[in-house]
């Protein structure tokens, strides 16, 4: 039915019919914890993950922190043998949540539904540690101890894992999701770090408000622990530096901040057109309302302007009959000088100095999670409307004159009806208005 | 109660088109040549751009054969010096894009920025070979020494090579000054198919007004060679020119290749205003997943179908439009097969009727540009009603038994035409297009 009405379709441009997008399900892995509400609770009780990071990388450099998702049973949370053994952590992660938010949704085992759900990941770059070459490499020396092509070729080759390239590709967590949790609908796999994850939502949720697909999973996942990225965030001086107590993710906005720690996990979310939703019963938590997206060279933007069309995007069908737009902001807070400066420029743009509206950002909790930051975001923006309870920066205590922003210090309760949700890297700039459940 | 539906909305939902989509400009880094006609000529003429990988010293390994770039020949056709991180991808990226950029006459035109993104599929697998001079087995036995190593090689601008995929997308907005959506979309080899549905999407659904899209890749490399060999993925065809041919019985893998395919696409109006140059109009994209196993297609296609089906029902068209496919064709016994498969279930007796070819057999497989190739290959089929062959097709699979279009380019009356890509961890992708000179006004 659906295929003879299609067919009959004229292709001559004509406005489309907005449906309503909802969150019905939500996931997480991380740090704080190995499932959502594990990680909310210690997230809103202001704790952070960041533990001591041992071995050669902290002998060598003055990084002395991670955070890591500790204490992960495969075996209790994929059911699918194959993916046990074949998955690095990212996708593991990826998988983990995924499988949270599609129970909370009560869509688990729902196959009918899982063979037309979305499927719409920002994920990591190539996972694929330096230490996975070296027996390769090591059996490939010639004489004087110089690498030789042809002895690569007719013996260290033999060490190289067939699956290296497979299990190591940036859309390794999408499709492990997919073949544990039977998805086969319309699906993207982004893969342009920070704001991927948040990235997958916007395109989930344009494409659900235009009548493309019912039905989505979204989310994020990451894991930044490779010797790859301790060396190049610390070259890029953007690491947090030494182990002095308390541990921290980061410092966001805080006059004394000075890097994050790196680190790793998964959040997911299950969006959905309203009347699909509710014609299957299911429990809404929150509506999208809006999305931006812009880009902007980090050498010309560091005053937040493209951050803030991004933001004033999302918040355009807000605005219409509310001055704020907003009530509070889900950030980023990376918790490095310039970052947080430009997310405080974008912010004083948007809202005027005698707002009331807030800004949280869990960085310092989570420490820096690549594509997952933004589904996090996500994650606890929607959390926060239905519980009513408000996260704590974790790791802000003084405020910086020139960053000076409404931080919420400690975890509060109060009604939201309205969040921003933005991720922001520097360059891209990606945004989500979220309202109450219609 | 709602319905749920593996093609789409759910019925009662609102199925409208939403604006049009034009494609304006292309752009080609291939190892038939640079500039889209020649490379287009080559093809149809049914050169072969498979040789012996110079990448690095293959003669040793068990397969040594790929699609290999001429990255010489292409450095001395940029006006700008080598990009001092020496990545292919990006090379292949760049000049692809310049020349899409400017055969759409977007050069001197005056974009919107914020009306304009990108939306490209890439791989960037790290390259061991840049990290090898000097390494002896008394550093790799010391983890400290390997750290260090590592700090002064990313300290070196000229040894450092970018493994964030971002950088792709970031490349190509700041180029050219895009503000809008800046996206690397990785779903392995349906990279870059994905890349131009989703950069359709970003169009069609008032996101953006022009998209720089398509895909870009090299794993040229020895890890990635050696990787794939153990795989099995890989021809071992002594004679490399006849390695790559799909649906032929002696097919035996796909022949590794690189390059980048870059296109503009443009809301159809914003291009008749600027008089831009309307090669084709996408009217379709579909997407599905296997949910099977990393590294296989599921045998009864169900994902190749489900992505087909989607694509046919997203433009409105019946099956029976359609006049020409530009398969994955990967010359791998599975995939040829299960695609075949997978048009008769979508075709009907239609498969009969329709041209299949596989641009692979002369290219190889490109990966996550793969899709932006041979989308140029299918606008072009459409142009110029001329349908490029599946070369090395001499003994035909009793199980590939459709029209191919064997070693012979063909004139051909095709108003619809279709380009598969099916991806490593079972993402597929179809996207449709219709000849520019039969659209409705």
């Amino acid at each position: 039915m659906n295929r003879q009405r299609s067919a009959t379709r004229s292709n001559e441009s004509r406005p489309w019919t907005q449906r309503r997008v909802v969150a019905t399900g939500l996931g997480a892995v991380s740090c704080l914890g190995l499932n959502l509400d594990e990680h909310w609770r210690r997230l809103v009780a202001g704790e952070s993950g960041a533990s001591r990071l041992a071995g050669a990388l902290a002998a060598v450099l003055p990084v002395k922190l991670q955070a890591p998702v500790v204490g992960l049973r495969v075996e209790d949370r994929i059911r699918n043998r194959m993916l046990r053994k074949l998955l690095l952590p990212s996708a593991t992660f990826a998988v983990v949540a995924a499988g949270e938010a599609l129970a909370d949704a009560e869509l688990a085992g729902d196959d009918a539904r899982l063979e037309a759900c979305g499927l719409y990941f920002g994920s990591v770059g190539y996972e694929v540690q330096g230490r996975t070459f070296e027996p390769a490499l090591r059996s490939s020396f010639g004489a004087a101890d110089a690498f030789s092509f042809a002895r690569f070729a007719q013996v260290g080759m033999q060490q190289v894992d067939p699956l290296l390239i497979v299990k190591g590709l940036p859309n390794a967590a999408p499709c492990a999701v997919a073949i544990e949790h039977r998805i086969q609908g319309a699906n993207a796999s982004f893969a342009h770090g920070a704001t991927a994850g948040l990235q997958a939502a916007l395109a989930a949720f344009v494409s659900i408000r235009h009548g493309i697909i019912d039905l989505a999973l979204v989310g994020g996942s990451d894991s930044l622990l490779l010797a790859e990225h301790f060396v190049a965030h610390h070259v890029a001086g953007r690491l947090l530096a030494g182990d002095e107590p308390p541990w921290l993710g980061a410092r966001p906005f805080d006059a004394r901040r000075c890097g994050y720690v790196l680190g790793e996990g998964a959040a997911a979310c299950v969006l959905e057109a309203e009347d699909h939703a509710r014609a299957r019963g299911a429990r809404i938590y929150a509506e999208i309302l809006g999305a931006g997206e812009t880009y902007a060279s980090p050498l010309t933007d560091s005053d937040g302007r493209a951050l803030e069309a991004a933001a004033r995007a999302a918040m355009l069908p807000a605005l219409s009959d509310r001055d704020s737009g907003a009530d509070l902001v889900f950030a980023t807070g990376l918790g490095t000088i310039d970052d947080d400066l430009r997310e405080a420029h974008g912010y004083r743009r948007l809202f005027p100095p005698s707002t009331s509206v807030q800004v949280t950002a869990a960085t310092g909790a989570l420490g820096a999670t690549g594509a997952a930051s933004g589904a996090y975001a996500l994650v606890h923006a929607v959390r926060s409307m239905v519980s009513g309870r408000i996260p704590p920066t974790t790791g802000y205590e003084q405020a910086d004159p020139r960053c000076v922003l409404p931080v919420v210090e400690r975890s509060e309760h109060r009604a939201i009806s309205r969040a921003l949700v933005w991720a922001s890297d520097g360059a891209r700039n990606v945004a989500l208005l979220l309202g109450a459940a219609p | 109660m709602t319905t749920p539906s593996s093609d789409g909305p759910a019925d009662g939902a609102p199925v409208v088109r939403g604006r049009r989509v034009a494609v304006v400009g292309l752009g080609v880094a291939t190892a038939l040549g640079f500039e889209v006609d020649d490379v287009w000529r080559a093809v149809l003429d049914g050169q072969s751009g498979v040789g012996r990988i110079r990448q690095f010293p293959s003669d040793a390994f068990p397969v040594n054969i790929g699609s290999e770039v001429d990255l010489d020949a292409l450095y001395a056709r940029l006006d700008e010096p080598p990009m001092p991180v020496g990545n292919r991808t990006l090379t292949f990226a760049r000049w692809a894009a310049d020349r899409a950029w400017d055969a759409a006459g977007l050069t001197e035109a005056r974009v919107d920025s914020p009306r304009a993104g990108v939306c490209v599929g890439a791989g960037l697998f790290p390259a061991m070979e840049s990290r090898l001079d000097g390494l002896t087995p008394a550093i790799l036995d010391d983890p400290q020494a390997l750290v260090v190593r590592n700090l002064e090689r990313i300290r070196r601008p000229e040894l450092s090579t970018p493994q964030d995929l971002g950088s792709v997308s970031t490349m190509l907005s700041s180029r050219f000054g895009l503000g809008g959506p800046s996206v690397t979309v990785h779903s392995a080899c349906a990279s870059a198919t994905q890349a131009i549905g989703e950069a359709y999407q970003m169009i069609r659904t008032d996101r953006a007004d022009v998209v720089l899209t398509g895909g870009a890749d090299s794993m040229m490399s020895m890890f990635c060679v050696a990787g794939f060999t153990l795989l099995g993925a890989l021809s071992r065809h002594p004679d490399p020119r006849r390695a790559s041919r799909p649906f032929d019985l002696a097919r035996d893998g796909f022949v590794l290749g690189e390059g980048a395919g870059i296109v503009v696409l443009e809301e159809l109006e914003h291009a008749r205003r600027r008089g831009a140059p309307i090669l084709a109009e996408t009217i379709g994209y579909g997407s599905s997943m296997d949910a099977y196993r990393f590294t296989d297609v599921h045998p009864d296609g169900h994902g190749a179908a489900s992505c087909m089906r989607r694509a046919l029902s997203d433009a409105g068209i019946r099956p029976d439009e359609v006049g020409y496919v530009n398969a994955h064709g990967t010359s791998t016994y599975q995939n040829d097969r299960v695609e075949t498969r997978a048009f008769k279930e979508i075709f009907g007796d239609h498969a009969r009727c329709l041209s299949i070819s596989s641009t692979k057999s002369q290219l190889g497989h490109l990966l996550c540009a793969a899709g932006g190739v041979e989308f140029i290959f299918t606008v072009l089929a459409l142009r110029d009603q001329v349908l490029p062959p599946t070369i090395n097709l001499e003994h035909p699979d009793p199980e590939c038994d459709l029209d191919y279009v064997p070693n012979h380019s063909r004139k051909a009356d095709v108003g619809v035409a279709i380009s598969n890509s099916f991806g490593f961890g079972g993402q597929n992708g179809t996207l449709v297009v219709r000849r520019w000179d039969a659209a409705p006004t």
